[in-house]
């Protein structure tokens, strides 16, 4: 064995506090933990999205889309979002100097993104990005053709199990679900099978699978996707959605480079303080109670795939 | 199973009970554990648990530090359990012995059937994976009959866990996972809980690492330095999914 190396330290966290650079060149290797967590979910998303934005049951944290976008893109390049709801990823990307596409099935959704897009130009965001109604288990239908091959990154998120979608409010006595439905129509209408969120488990993996086979052909020689996830809690046990999308992919013809795990904690004074999220925070403490060793879920899963094996990266 | 703070200060009440050095108490106060408060206090998902050495150019993402043995132990056991491992592990060994668990361990996952003398009291099955010395990867029927074997050692409350750490550059999470999980349910216990632990000191507000850099021609596009191990929770279903 050889004399220990000299330290390696990750860049410091930016302002979205991730633990990466704008880039590419002689940048330190990826790790495979990501924090995202030194600032609060209100904290990121602050006067960056139009109201009504908070509707939507499960938005990715502004902070992670941020890192990973930094991560795997650089200035200029062109980010997809097939699921894109209010358009997180989209307003990330251009507020970092990408360009941004993204689609999404609720008109509703589809209008806010516009909007959120519009704030993040207003804001100056250098970044161009266009925001398209449609099906993503369809695509790559619906794309301009002049942006096929041409996705550096395809970043989302699949929808999560219905019953545990809702933001819960905190400060009012006990916790309360609410804003817990995909779809505007949701009340009104039965269950759209067009709407991912709203199918069964197996027809959604059916779904991710057509989303991210549809994906393909839109990306770069090079590109990749990352897709991020959480297992869903039925029955007091965990079902594997971040497994069953990677298998998905998989089915899709694609290939898993690596699973990164981001941590939504702050840290302080070397300790990770836990955020409230919109998981439940009161089944922990229950379960808990009950006897069951069960943890507050703080993380997530993030599966960065490709159309292929890369050997070296220019 | 131990879900919250079984230590007595009172000496009066119960004279004969040393307290536990590793109950979620003390490793809240010694900062080993992150929680949010409340009553119970309820740990999260993510575990901090560098080793003490890895200041020192020793970080690893496949071996137990003395944190994360100290932390498996005392989040999943009392005193007096029996703690189970595959592999000897001297850092599950040392926070079992400190802790007042018994701990066994065989070679191979093969190897479980042989501690039937312990069936149905093992609190903690500590499964690092892959497994040393394996000739390949394990068939769906036998990684079934490892969880079998699992669930019969098992008490009704207790768990085991597989400690997947950093992968050979050929294999990927999906594999494994996608494989365990599965089987585990196959053989009756659940997927209770997933646990990452970052295996890197935190220093200030980010992950530091140290370690020699990986030679880069072998290096993928997209790939990244571990530093984390995932630990898979099972538990035993029951009810109508015992």
């Amino acid at each position: 064995m050889g004399e220990p190396q000299p330290a390696h330290v990750a860049p410091a966290p930016t302002a979205a506090g991730g633990a990466s650079q704008d880039g590419c060149g002689d940048t330190p290797p990826l790790l495979s933990v990501i924090l995202v967590g030194q600032r609060s979910l209100a904290a990121q998303r602050r006067g960056k999205f139009v109201a009504g934005s908070g509707a939507h049951p499960a938005r990715m944290a502004p902070d992670l889309a941020a890192a990973l976008i930094r991560d795997y893109t650089a200035p200029g390049e062109l980010v997809f979002d097939p699921l894109a709801g209010i358009g997180t990823t989209l307003v990330e990307a251009v507020r970092t100097g990408r360009n941004a596409l993204g689609m999404e099935f609720e008109p509703g959704w589809v209008a806010l993104a516009r909007a959120n897009i519009d704030l993040a130009r207003r804001h100056g965001s250098t970044g161009h990005a266009r925001i398209l109604r449609g099906d993503a288990t369809q695509l790559p239908r619906g794309i301009p053709g002049d942006l096929r091959g041409q996705v550096s990154l395809v970043l989302t998120s699949p929808p999560y199990g219905r019953t545990m979608h809702g933001r819960v409010e905190h400060g009012r006595g006990p916790h309360t679900r609410f804003h817990n439905t995909y779809s505007h129509h949701a009340h009104s209408g039965g269950p759209q099978a067009a709407n991912l969120a709203h199918r069964s488990r197996a027809a959604l993996i059916d779904g991710i699978t057509a989303v991210l086979a549809g994906c393909i052909p839109l990306l770069k020689p090079d590109g990749l996707i990352a897709v991020v996830a959480r297992p869903w809690r039925r029955d007091h046990f965990l079902i594997d959605l971040p497994g069953q999308t990677i298998q998905a992919g998989l089915a899709a013809g694609l290939t898993l480079l690596a699973s990164r795990r981001a941590v939504h904690g702050a840290i302080r004074d070397g300790r990770l303080l836990p955020h409230h999220t919109f998981w439940h925070p009161n089944v922990a403490p229950v379960g808990r109670r009950k006897g069951t060793p069960v943890s507050l879920i703080q993380h997530d899963d993030i599966a960065i795939l490709a159309r292929e094996r890369i050997e070296t990266r220019s | 199973m131990k879900t919250a703070d079984h230590h007595d200060h009172d000496p009066s009440i119960q004279p004969t009970q040393p307290p536990d050095p590793l109950a979620l108490s003390e490793l809240i106060a010694a900062g080993d554990i992150d929680v949010v408060p409340g009553d119970p206090p309820v740990p999260i998902s993510v575990w901090r648990v560098a080793g003490v050495d890895a200041a020192a150019g020793h970080s690893s993402a496949d071996a137990l530090t003395p944190r994360m043995a100290a932390l498996l132990v005392g989040s999943y056991t009392s005193p007096g359990d029996t703690v189970v491992s595959i592999g000897g592990d001297p850092a599950l060994a040392g926070a079992a012995g400190a802790g007042g668990r018994t701990y066994l361990s065989v070679d191979d996952p093969g190897d479980l059937a042989g501690l039937d003398h312990v069936a149905g009291t093992v609190a903690l099955i500590v499964l690092p994976w892959p497994p040393p010395d394996r000739p390949g990867p394990m068939s769906r029927e036998s990684l079934t009959r490892m969880f079998r074997v699992c669930r019969r050692l098992m008490r009704r409350d207790g768990c085991t866990i597989v400690a997947l750490a950093e992968l050979p550059a050929d294999e990927t999470y999906i594999e494994h996972s996608g494989a365990l999980i599965p089987a585990a349910q196959r053989a009756g216990l659940g997927w209770l809980q997933h646990i990452v632990a970052i295996t890197a000191p935190i220093a200030g507000q980010r992950v530091t690492w140290r370690t020699a850099p990986a030679d880069p021609a072998t290096l993928r596009a997209a790939a990244d330095v571990a530093v984390h191990i995932d630990l898979l929770v099972f538990a035993v279903r029951r009810g109508r999914h015992g």
